[in-house]
């Protein structure tokens, strides 16, 4: 049976200004992504993946072509659509975290549903369980600062599946983490996809992690050079088997 | 985003950074406690002028007089007449003449007033010493410089007889004059004019229909009749003068002063409104990276705008109710420690400061008000803010 279309980009281009000078960072890009994938764009920095991430974002703008979520075209979306598609079609998990250190972990990860008009009590209580299946259930009243680089991005990974998303999208989820931290974020990802059937798009330029999606996109100079696809074999199958536990992940 | 939470974001974002939020909370306290201590002198010395020239009685009362053109003159008829205006409550018919008064060996010329009893208390008059009298009784108000002239002091005249002669012309221009012994029941406090009053009653015999009143004393039942009454009075073409001409050129001399006296309270108001304008641009350019991060969440923008809104609101509305405390606070302790004085050096004691409740909800209303517009453009800034310019904002 085909899957659904998630994500449909058509021939995207989008370029700066500087001063005089423009600069074309994505060219003519296309693809599609079905239901339930994990893809990768992967390419060393500046090739434009994190601006292919904020496009489909809703958080950058495209000079030309278009991007269809499910169908509908997120370019002609006015700012109250394009809050609401970030609020419940999407969640995004940033590789600096970008926590709000003024709020507790638990009002971090309510902060979406909260946005939505969820009562507080109701929210509180959906984070809470969000956090304890992150492993941070000794962390709900703590600040983020209180936190290592993994429990944070963690806490950031449980904001972003708060509001029960189709869509993960991660810039560079590792890049700032040890590699056990980075390792486990990438476990979590992957259960996410395996398990929850939760379409997982990331950006990534470490080669140790595309063994984890189902389509690799290599990007230079603002254009898609290879697309490859992975056939996962009994490797990927014990990593979905993965359970996340208190014991593996608390910190 | 419900209300209710942005208001609790607002808050947590106000207490994260206490002491600016006292900071800017007392710099418009001092600017709204400033303007409501001037505003509360202004309306206090205010009051205090009108309580020094009327009372309640004199405020709903009329002094007729004979005007210079009068096609009515102001007797007994014109008295009947005026009694049966609709709104007039009593009339109190004065009448001034010529006489004289002795005490011992002691004479001298002076204007006797023939009034009736509710005279003192429509002309708020006030005594220096003793008492007013009854219509029946044969007693005499006179001034202290009556007393002087009678070569007396104060403390002993009060019950003392006093000879009085009264001299009246009838219909038909002769002269008459009556003698009084009158007992002085009370003195007024003027050293310029020789003067006494005495019940109209002791001289009724030659009161009636003809007799031309010096003036009348006309208490209308209702303060808002008195307008009606007035233009009906001067319509007979008599001349109409109330306390409440004189209350009106107070009030409007004091709203001049309250005027001068709020400006200069907004001065304080002004720095206190650009350092919270200050205060928001801050508050602005340090959470601009949350703002980032919000947006990013799919916070609305006009939930950032609210939430930068409020947080003004919010500075303003603690500041206007803690420097409208403030204010009163000040006015009142100011009161009480000249009245302490006043009473150590056995001084009336007086109440210099007065604050109108209306005024006070005006004035937290009006440091909303400052919020708003001082609010706004950083609201809008905020919500304007493009997410991922905002993200990358060190």
């Amino acid at each position: 049976m085909a899957k659904t279309k998630v994500i449909e980009v058509e021939n995207i281009t989008k370029s700066y200004k500087f001063a005089e000078n423009t600069f074309t960072v994505l060219k003519e890009i296309s693809f599609e992504i079905e239901s339930g994938e994990f893809v990768i764009f992967f390419g060393p920095s500046g090739c434009g993946k994190s601006t292919l991430l904020n496009i489909i974002s809703g958080l950058e703008v495209i000079d030309t072509g278009k991007v269809k979520i499910r169908g509908e075209d997120i370019s002609k979306f006015n700012n109250h659509q394009m809050a609401n598609y970030r609020r419940t079609k999407i969640g995004i998990v940033f590789q600096q975290f970008n926590l709000l250190k003024n709020l507790t972990n638990e009002e971090n990860v309510a902060l979406p549903l909260l946005a939505n008009n969820e009562p507080k009590v109701r929210s509180i209580k959906r984070a809470q369980s969000m956090l304890t299946m992150f492993g941070l259930s000794k962390h709900f009243q703590k600040k983020p600062t209180e936190l290592s680089g993994g429990q944070q991005q963690r806490v950031a990974m449980a904001r972003a599946l708060a509001a029960n998303p189709w869509i993960i999208i991660a810039d560079e989820p590792t890049g700032n983490l040890d590699t056990k931290s980075a390792n486990e974020v990438m476990e979590i990802f992957n259960i996410l996809n395996k398990k929850s059937k939760r379409t997982v798009i990331m950006v990534t330029h470490n080669p140790d992690y595309t063994k984890f999606a189902d389509r690799i996109f290599f990007l230079r100079d603002g254009q898609i050079v290879k697309e490859q696809r992975n056939h996962h074999t009994e490797s990927v199958q014990e990593i979905a088997d993965f359970k996340l536990s208190e014991h593996a992940l608390e910190g | 985003m419900r209300p209710s939470q942005i208001i609790e974001t607002t808050w947590s974002n106000l207490m994260g950074k206490k002491s600016r939020t006292i900071l800017t909370v007392t710099g418009i306290a001092v600017g709204i406690g400033a303007i409501v201590f001037l505003v509360s002198l202004g309306y206090g010395l205010q009051e205090f002028s009108i309580k020094r020239i009327s009372s309640i009685n004199s405020l709903s009362t009329l002094d007729v007089s004979q005007g210079k053109t009068a096609s009515f003159k102001l007797d007994g008829a014109t008295v009947k007449k005026i009694s049966t205006l609709k709104g007039v409550a009593s009339i109190s018919p004065v009448l001034s003449l010529g006489g004289k008064a002795a005490m011992g060996t002691k004479k001298t010329d002076i204007v006797a007033t023939a009034v009736e009893d509710d005279y003192f208390a429509l002309e708020d008059l006030r005594l220096f010493k003793g008492n007013t009298f009854t219509d029946e009784e044969q007693k005499t108000v006179i001034s202290t410089a009556l007393v002087q002239s009678l070569g007396q002091e104060p403390t002993d005249i009060i019950n003392q007889d006093l000879s009085l002669t009264v001299t009246f012309k009838t219909k038909d221009k002769t002269s008459v004059t009556k003698d009084l012994v009158l007992k002085v029941s009370g003195i007024v406090q003027d050293n310029t004019a020789t003067f006494a009053y005495y019940p109209i009653k002791l001289i009724s015999e030659y009161t009636n229909d003809d007799t031309i009143y010096s003036a009348l004393k006309v208490k209308v039942s209702e303060k808002d009749n008195i307008s009606a009454v007035r233009s009906e009075i001067e319509g007979m073409g008599l001349t109409v003068t109330s306390v409440a001409d004189t209350i009106a050129q107070i009030d409007k001399v004091f709203g001049y002063i309250r005027i001068g006296l709020v400006a200069l309270g907004s001065v304080a108001l002004v720095v206190a409104a650009i350092g919270m304008f200050n205060t928001m641009t801050i508050a602005l350019l340090e959470r601009t990276r949350d703002i980032g991060i919000m947006k990013a969440l799919g916070i609305d923008n006009s939930d950032i705008y609210w939430m930068f809104l409020s947080e003004a609101m919010l500075i303003a509305g603690m500041g206007g109710i803690a420097g409208a405390f403030f204010g009163v606070f000040l006015s009142y302790s100011i009161n009480f420690a000249i009245n302490f004085l006043a009473k150590l050096v056995g001084a009336e004691t007086v109440l210099l400061f007065s604050t109108p409740l209306w005024f006070t909800l005006i004035i937290i209303m009006f440091s909303l008000v400052v919020g708003l517009s001082t609010g706004i453009y950083p609201s809008k800034r905020a919500a304007k803010i493009n997410p991922l310019d905002a993200l990358r904002y060190e």
